[in-house]
């Protein structure tokens, strides 16, 4: 009898003991996956902040890192407080890009909520050059996302040689406008909410 | 000794607690023992129930109450012949069976509730704080028809080619230069050739550049009248000599500059374009884009 019992009791409390070991791993593996899923969730929502900062402004590209790439590629750029003013003459033709800063956000005063880019005195022989540099700011705020920057270049492509036109791509409106007078074409980007 | 109903059990039920040691049960219990102490109903009575009282007897005379108040009182199960002594003196009673269960019911729920909330949080924290955002992304790259600086000179032209291989050397023009830059090019020096002669007057070669091999253009004039041969000459010369780096080309150049002296046309050969108008009458050169 003394036998039975102790097994009867052994059995009993290693029944216990693995209980709380059953309940101690599934409450570490829960922490665990949660954990894990709140990471993720917050990593995406980091992300996401300055992915869209804001609403405003082209994601996660500081205006100055734009300004500095195209001083690397010649263009001579001034600081205009509101805006940086980049521009290359090349023979009688200019390229000329304004570049807004998100002023009304305070987080993002030095990121881009709006691109002029103007080409004066554009020819025959400036078609290739002139989409090219459209194109480059156009695809800004979509540099990531290589669909849409096609989407938006075959626009481009479409209404440099047509009139006024106006279109709207993932919060962005393009607007082209060819100026007679100025002998000019500009393409202006910024975001729209509708 | 006999069973008495309404007295605990051990939990494997094979002993009962007499109130002073545990005996085996020569009767098997009706049910499962643990449950009675747990089903029943609390007792009438101010002593039922009561975790001061230290007596282990009931003191009400029902079988329900003496129930009760047993479990509440009974010392911890030890199974006769292990060697302990039967009633524990810290008056701890055993947890009936349902309760342990309960227990570990509570328990398991309270930590499928804990662990993700915590976790949560946990994981949350981390994830903002270790999270850097991409706060200044590289600038894209470029198209390989972006317009750089470097097309802003005339490809393969440099000074000396043009005033002197062939204005001061071969025509015995002289040069001289501007001390300021051009506001309208961007250009950082300029330089004006004229004849040696007469024609100095009618007829002269601007060039404008930042250095020695950074021509950005170059610009003859000639008032001599539309359809003069030395208008057409000179502009003959200057596209021959701004495209002498190849030597077709310099000969399509040549042509078409002869071609068009005297009237407005504009065309572009090996990077370089030349435009050409009657009034003023004059021949330049810019690079293409």
């Amino acid at each position: 009898m003394p036998y039975s019992v102790f097994v009867t009791v052994e059995s009993t409390q290693s029944g216990r003991r693995s209980r709380r070991i059953a309940v101690g791993t599934i409450g570490l593996v829960v922490f665990l996956l949660a954990g894990l899923g709140a990471y993720a969730v917050a990593y995406n929502d980091r992300k996401q902040d300055t992915k869209y900062c804001g609403h405003d402004c082209v994601p996660g590209l500081k205006i100055t890192t734009v300004v500095e790439a195209l001083k690397g590629q010649g263009h001579t750029c001034a600081d205009e407080r509101r805006s940086w003013s980049c521009e290359l003459k090349v023979g009688k033709v200019r390229f000329e890009a304004d570049l807004f800063r998100a002023g009304n956000v305070v987080d993002f005063y030095d990121y881009i909520s709006k691109v002029e880019a103007r080409i004066i005195n554009p020819d025959s022989t400036t078609a290739a050059a002139g989409l090219d540099y459209m194109s480059w700011f156009a695809a800004l705020p979509h540099r990531d996302d290589p669909p849409t920057v096609k989407k938006v270049g075959g626009w481009l492509a479409e209404q440099v040689g047509a009139g006024e036109d106006v279109t709207y791509v993932l919060g962005w409106e393009y607007r082209l406008r060819r100026n007679e007078k100025t002998r000019s074409i500009e393409l202006t980007m910024k975001r729209r909410y509708w | 000794m006999t069973a008495q109903p309404g007295w605990p059990y051990s939990p494997d039920g094979r002993f009962w607690w007499d109130g002073t040691a545990w005996q085996p049960v020569q009767t098997p219990p009706p049910g499962p023992p643990a449950q009675q102490g747990l089903t029943m109903p609390p007792p009438p009575g101010p002593a039922t129930g009561h975790p001061s009282m230290a007596s282990p007897w009931p003191q009400a005379p029902g079988p329900q109450a003496a129930q009760l108040y047993a479990v509440q009182q009974t010392p911890p199960y030890v199974p006769p012949g292990a060697g302990a002594p039967s009633p524990a003196p810290s008056g701890v009673a055993p947890r009936p069976r349902r309760s342990g269960t309960a227990v570990f019911v509570l328990v398991t729920v309270g930590t499928l509730i804990a662990a993700p909330a915590l976790g949560g949080v946990v994981g949350g924290a981390v994830g903002l704080a270790t999270t850097e955002p991409v706060t200044d992304a590289p600038a894209p790259s470029f198209p390989a028809r972006f317009p750089t600086g470097k097309q802003r000179y005339l490809p393969k032209v440099t000074l000396n080619m043009v005033a002197v291989n062939w204005l001061q050397a071969a025509n015995s023009w002289r040069c001289a230069r501007f001390p300021a830059p051009d506001p309208l090019s961007g250009a950082k020096m300029g330089m004006i050739c004229r004849p040696g002669d007469a024609a100095r007057l009618s007829m002269s070669v601007q060039i404008w550049y930042d250095g020695p091999d950074k021509v950005l253009s170059v610009k003859a004039r000639c008032d001599l009248g539309v359809r003069t041969k030395a208008c057409t000459n000179l502009f003959s010369m200057m596209a021959d000599s701004l495209l002498s780096p190849d030597r077709t080309l310099r000969k399509q150049a040549e042509a078409w500059a002869g071609k068009n002296a005297d009237k407005a046309a504009v065309t572009a050969i090996g990077g370089v374009r030349l435009e050409t108008s009657p009034r003023p009458h004059a021949m330049e050169a810019v690079p293409a884009i």
